[in-house]
């Protein structure tokens, strides 16, 4: 019996079904009903029992951001917005599900969940975004997965200047990857540290084409499971002490060299439980290491940017911060004897730590740099794409990398004894040296096994007595990013309107944005593609990006997205007028369902395509049914009575809103 | 090997996309940001409601000011907080304890909310040292940090005399580059 078995065993393996009352994965806005042990983590999320169809529904000011990036319409910014929801939406093990609920008149209320997005001028400089959950203190609510808090409401706070606030133009990257990791703050995500979406701008590795991560997807399957969810997935749990006592907030990680990291945070007296690690049919090998949360980068208020967990005295309960990263059990340099076998439908326990006090505060927070070889120029990306079999050089930058500088200084030093490897066999780091001065950077070649395997790997960074492992701080691929070099106006073989697009390194599964709706993809080589263009109004100018399923994109070779004009309309009357929309009957009762009829001019309306939402929770669409481009139907049922709303319907690009008013006045026949 | 060709290409590009919620401002864009700078001792909070949002507003008796502001006490909100019983969770929204000194960069909206320059960025504690100088500093960070455009941000650790800040603002906002 070799020493992996031993470890193996020495971790009693229960039998026991996930999601057990004490513990769960990722982080949450965290609440404890005692100031004692047993710790209980109580959740806010959302109760999808208040809502029609595990559907949350989300709305966006009607009041548009005052400036754009050049290029950039309204429309384009809803359209990545509800690209960003659809991340979410393609969880298949999570059972929510968000849906697009129209525009909102500034202030609109609503008594049912729901999601706000407003562009506020209230946003400083310095500030891209944020998201508020609104929870309603000791309002607990039991259900049979577990004791939680409901979310009512939250609002995801965009700066209405986009350019001065410098998000990006709506196509980006990062304006996407913002919209992805907001959306999850107000599902009832916090920040974590596994380099998914949910991290902080430092050691996120989240693109576009691939925006969720392991923990994000763990995150969230566990905040609102689908059937069967926790049968697939394995679970550790145990506790991390020092000097016999337990700590709190220390960041237990879960990773192979193969895998994604999955994370979670100690509960005060030290405990934690992982749940919802990916762990196939017959189990997975991972090794489990703990670290101290980072020191707060400039800008956070906490390490990480973690809102606390509080108690029922109302005490916010900081971390612990001061020890050593150690893998399990008890080593910086894991190696094979070190894996722990995660079996589905499994929690094994007893995956503890002793960890040592800190004499140093080691190296934290790093970020990773690769080039990216296109046609002849190069660029900087994160996540640091390389290519198997080649050796590439990365740059990379965080505390502890390089000696203080000074002004007796003329070139930065690299920290002595540092070195730099990657986890497992899949690549070798070579040459540590400082980056070109003045650059605050160490630089060191990354050899890639043609054996490597594409995605994410992972960096462990060393001193004597320090460790400090970046999970998924390069990722493998096969070849460069896509690169789309023109596009053109033409009909496919049925005669139907389609664009042709030349570019390289296109995939079998590329997937092309007309800003954020899918086009559908007729033919693909890989220097061409030919794609149905999604519904847009006549004459809209649409940004064009490729995203492969490597996780790289067009944006990565060339920033500015390509664009494409739609054909202009065919007749000056309807480009004057634009589209428009007549709703009856005009008055319906809350408390009661009516079916209302939509008649379009100059809409495109189409049967599974377009969505109708009034703006508010508290009229809920139940069903949308076309009847012809420019006529249909669509059944509600208001909640309550409501003094204004506003109807939007969208078919693809084309974003139609107006304001309803007394057309529908929803009467509460109850008074 | 390509590493030692793209040496070069990569320091000219080499630039962090931007953040999922905060850009780092240096102390220079803190300066020239802002729309008050006040060195002031916090007061007892309250929490109120704008529209949707839950601000903890924190009363700040100035003791001096920097830029702008006139008067002796300022609001400043801080976004989150709890309104009988709803409670709104903003992961890195600054906590000021009354009695406190702080130096503080603060902006107000077009709307008239006075809130502190990015989130936590703009909160400097002022305490004296062993020798009697007011000392402004700001919480642990890393040795280098870049700002949105990929260059470095060399006083992101800042500890500094108020006098020495004070010259530092009054350099930068008649022009100068503050160093």
């Amino acid at each position: 019996m070799n020493a992996r078995w031993l470890v193996r065993l020495g971790a009693l393996i229960a039998s026991s079904f996930l999601l057990t009352s004490t513990g769960s994965a990722y982080y949450y806005y965290t609440y404890f009903a005692s100031t004692a042990p047993p710790y209980n983590p109580i959740v806010a999320r959302f109760d999808l029992t208040a809502v029609n169809n595990n559907t949350v529904p989300f709305f966006i000011s009607g009041a548009a951001p005052s400036t754009m990036y050049p290029g950039d319409t309204f429309q384009s910014v809803i359209s990545q917005i509800q690209a960003a929801a659809n991340a979410w939406n393609g969880v298949s093990t999570s059972s929510l599900r968000l849906a697009f609920g129209g525009l909102y008149p500034t202030g609109t209320t609503q008594s049912a969940p729901g999601i706000q997005i407003e562009f506020s001028d209230d946003i400083p400089p310095g500030l891209l975004a944020y998201s508020s959950p609104t929870t309603f203190d000791y309002n607990l609510v039991t259900a049979p997965n577990g004791t939680f808090i409901p979310v009512t409401l939250s609002v995801m706070h965009l700066p209405s200047n986009l350019v001065a606030q410098g998000n990006g133009a709506s196509y980006s990257e990062e304006f996407f990857i913002t919209l992805v990791h907001e959306f999850g703050h107000t599902l009832g995500l916090q920040h974590t540290l596994a380099s998914s979406v949910m991290s902080t701008i430092t050691t996120t590795a989240a693109t576009k084409a691939s925006p969720l991560g392991a923990d994000d997807i763990a995150g969230i399957s566990l905040l609102y499971p689908a059937a069967n969810y926790l049968s697939t997935v394995g679970s550790i749990s145990g506790q991390v002490t020092m000097n016999g006592v337990g700590l709190n907030l220390a960041s237990v990680v879960v990773i192979s060299p193969s895998n994604q990291a999955v994370a979670t945070l100690t509960n005060p007296d030290g405990r934690y439980q992982i749940n919802g690690i990916p762990a196939g049919v017959d189990g997975i090998d991972y090794y489990v290491y703990v670290h101290p949360l980072p020191a707060p980068l400039q800008g956070e208020g906490t390490p990480d940017n973690i809102f606390y967990p509080h108690n029922s005295a109302g005490v916010f309960l900081a971390p612990d911060t001061n020890f050593v990263t150690q893998f399990y059990p008890n080593t910086q340099s894991p190696g094979p004897s070190n894996l722990i076998l995660v079996q589905p439908g499994v929690v094994t326990q007893n995956i503890n730590f002793a960890v040592s006090p800190s004499n140093s505060p080691g190296i934290s927070s790093v970020r990773t740099y690769a080039s990216i070889t296109g046609t002849n120029n190069y660029i900087a990306s994160s996540g640091a794409p390389l290519i198997a079999a080649e050796t590439t050089t990365i740059a990379a930058y965080g505390a502890g990398l390089l000696q203080p500088y000074n002004s007796s200084s003329t070139s930065y030093s690299v920290t002595p004894s540092l070195s730099v490897n990657v986890m497992g066999s899949a690549a070798q780091a070579s040459n540590l040296r400082p980056f070109l001065p003045p650059y605050p950077y160490i630089a060191v070649d990354i050899s890639v096994s043609s054996f490597a395997g594409i995605g994410p790997k992972h960096l462990m960074f060393s001193t004597p007595g320090n460790l400090y492992v970046l999970p998924g701080g390069i990722s493998v691929v096969d070849q460069p990013p896509p690169v789309i070099s023109a596009l053109a106006p033409t009909t496919d073989s049925n005669g139907n309107p389609a664009v042709f697009i030349a570019g390289l390194q296109f995939m079998p599964n590329t997937q092309v944005l007309f800003d954020g709706v899918p086009a559908v993809v007729e033919t693909q080589t890989t220097n061409s593609l030919l794609v149905t263009p999604p519904p847009a109004p006549p004459g809209y100018t649409a940004s064009i990006t490729a995203l492969n399923p490597d996780g790289q994109s067009s944006l990565f070779y060339k920033p500015t997205a390509p664009t494409f004009t739609y054909a202009a309309p065919a007749s000056s009357a309807v480009s004057a007028a634009g589209p428009s929309l007549v709703v009856s009957p005009s008055m319906i009762p809350a408390g009661g369902s009516l079916t209302l009829t939509v008649q379009g001019s100059g809409t495109n309306f189409t049967q599974g395509v377009t969505t109708v939402g009034f703006g508010t929770s508290d009229v809920l669409v139940t069903q949308v049914n076309v009847t012809s481009p420019t006529q249909l139907t669509v059944n509600v049922t208001p909640n309550v009575t409501i003094s204004s709303a506003n109807i939007t319907i969208t078919t693809g690009l084309e974003v139609i809103s107006q304001a309803v008013g007394s057309q529908i006045t929803a009467t509460d026949t109850q008074q | 090997m390509r590493s030692l060709i793209l040496s070069a290409v990569i320091a000219a590009c080499l630039a962090p996309l931007p953040g999922s919620t905060l850009q780092q401002l240096s102390l220079n864009d803190l300066i020239l940001k802002s729309t008050t700078i006040v060195y002031g001792t916090a007061q007892p909070s309250y929490t109120a409601f704008r529209g949707s949002m839950i601000y903890t507003h924190y009363q700040v008796q100035v003791i001096k000011s920097y830029k702008t502001s006139l008067v002796r006490f300022l609001d400043v909100a801080v976004p989150g907080g709890a309104v009988n019983g709803a409670r709104q969770s903003v992961a890195g929204a600054p906590v000021l304890t009354a009695g406190q000194n702080y130096l503080l960069f603060l902006w107000t909206s077009p709307g008239g909310l006075t809130q502190v320059i990015g989130l936590s960025q703009g909160v400097f504690n002022v305490n004296t040292n062993s020798v009697g100088q007011l000392i402004v500093s700001r919480g642990a960070t890393t040795e280098t940090m870049l700002n949105a455009s990929g260059q470095v941000v060399t006083d992101s650790n800042i500890q500094m005399t108020l006098e020495q800040m004070a010259s530092r603002i009054q350099n930068v906002l008649a022009g100068g580059s503050g160093q």
